[in-house]
């Protein structure tokens, strides 16, 4: 397979995996009386294992037991830290434009503002 | 190598930890801990940057990344802090914090091509592909979310207010409205 067409599939199952991750992680933590993590985490785990083995598909390895899971896991979550990392700085130049229309509105009149200012 | 690293996966954990008690439940219950809870994941990962001994290429790749993402980043999330601090949001413009706030942005700039000047256009993107992958993520929560909400069953009607609880309403809205109460 194409390189360039490797490390693309690598960055999007990583992107997967680690967002997948991090909301299984917020969804114990945050657990409270009205939510219903148990489905959801279910199905995520299952597809943090699929991820996992397209990845080991894309490498070309066979699939087993004694494959090193855990190594490929970080590996993947290392990829996409790596990954936001690096595209971090044009959603920071993007916003650099909300930045100055904030820095230069003139704020709206409102009674209850100048209230606020005033004590 | 999962195990050399351990510090920084426990600091990682961490900071999630933080950000997700800072996203829980309604505003007013949400977890007073979270600050301190992401700080110390954060300097567990500095703490172990600074320390670590692995020296495989895949982690001592990821070791550069972090300390050539962490001076600019820092530097201008201070700089967006103090421009919406000065900026007329809410109140009036603050000149001090939103002049020094954009000074700041600006070095964090010269920060990145200091830092990050061998990175190309190319990895960039290449790294791109991963949102493809972090919507996917989200799409797929979102639906299993709703497929788990639409199988509630809805609540019954709430019963009407008895005598003494609609004595009790009435009492905070006239207090609240400042109406006499008799």
């Amino acid at each position: 397979m194409n390189d360039i067409l490797v490390d693309v599939l690598l960055s999007i199952f990583g992107g997967f995996i680690l967002t997948t991750i991090s909301l299984i992680i917020f969804q114990v933590v945050s657990y409270h009386p009205y939510s219903r993590p148990i489905v959801p985490i279910f199905f995520q785990s299952i597809s943090v294992f699929l991820g996992l083995v397209i990845i080991i598909l894309i490498d070309g390895k066979e699939i087993s037991i004694s494959s090193q899971w855990t190594s490929i896991l970080e590996s993947s979550l290392i990829l996409g830290i790596t990954d936001i990392m690096r595209i971090l700085p044009l959603f920071y130049v993007l916003m650099l434009y909300f930045l100055f229309i904030a820095s230069i509105r003139t704020p709206l009149e409102s009674p209850l503002l100048e209230l606020l200012e005033s004590e | 190598m999962i195990v050399d690293f351990m510090l920084v996966w426990l600091g990682f954990f961490i900071m999630l930890v933080g950000i997700s008690w800072a996203r829980m439940g309604p505003a007013f219950q949400r977890n007073r801990y979270y600050k301190p809870i992401f700080i110390i994941g954060l300097l567990c990962i500095i703490s172990d940057l600074s320390q670590t001994q692995d020296q495989s290429k895949h982690i001592e790749e990821f070791l550069n990344l972090i300390i050539d993402f962490l001076p600019w980043f820092f530097t201008g999330f201070l700089g967006y802090y103090l421009v919406l601090s000065g900026a007329p949001t809410y109140m009036k413009v603050r000149y001090p914090p939103l002049i020094t706030g954009w000074i700041i942005i600006l070095y964090s700039f010269h920060l990145y091509f200091e830092y990050n000047n061998h990175l190309s256009v190319g990895d960039i993107l290449v790294s791109l592909s991963t949102i493809v992958g972090i919507s996917f993520s989200f799409i797929f929560f979102f639906f299993l979310v709703r497929f788990v909400e639409n199988r509630i069953p809805p609540e019954a009607p709430a019963p009407e207010l008895t005598a003494s609880e609609k004595e009790l309403v009435r009492k905070i809205i006239s207090k609240n409205i400042g109406v006499d109460e008799k």
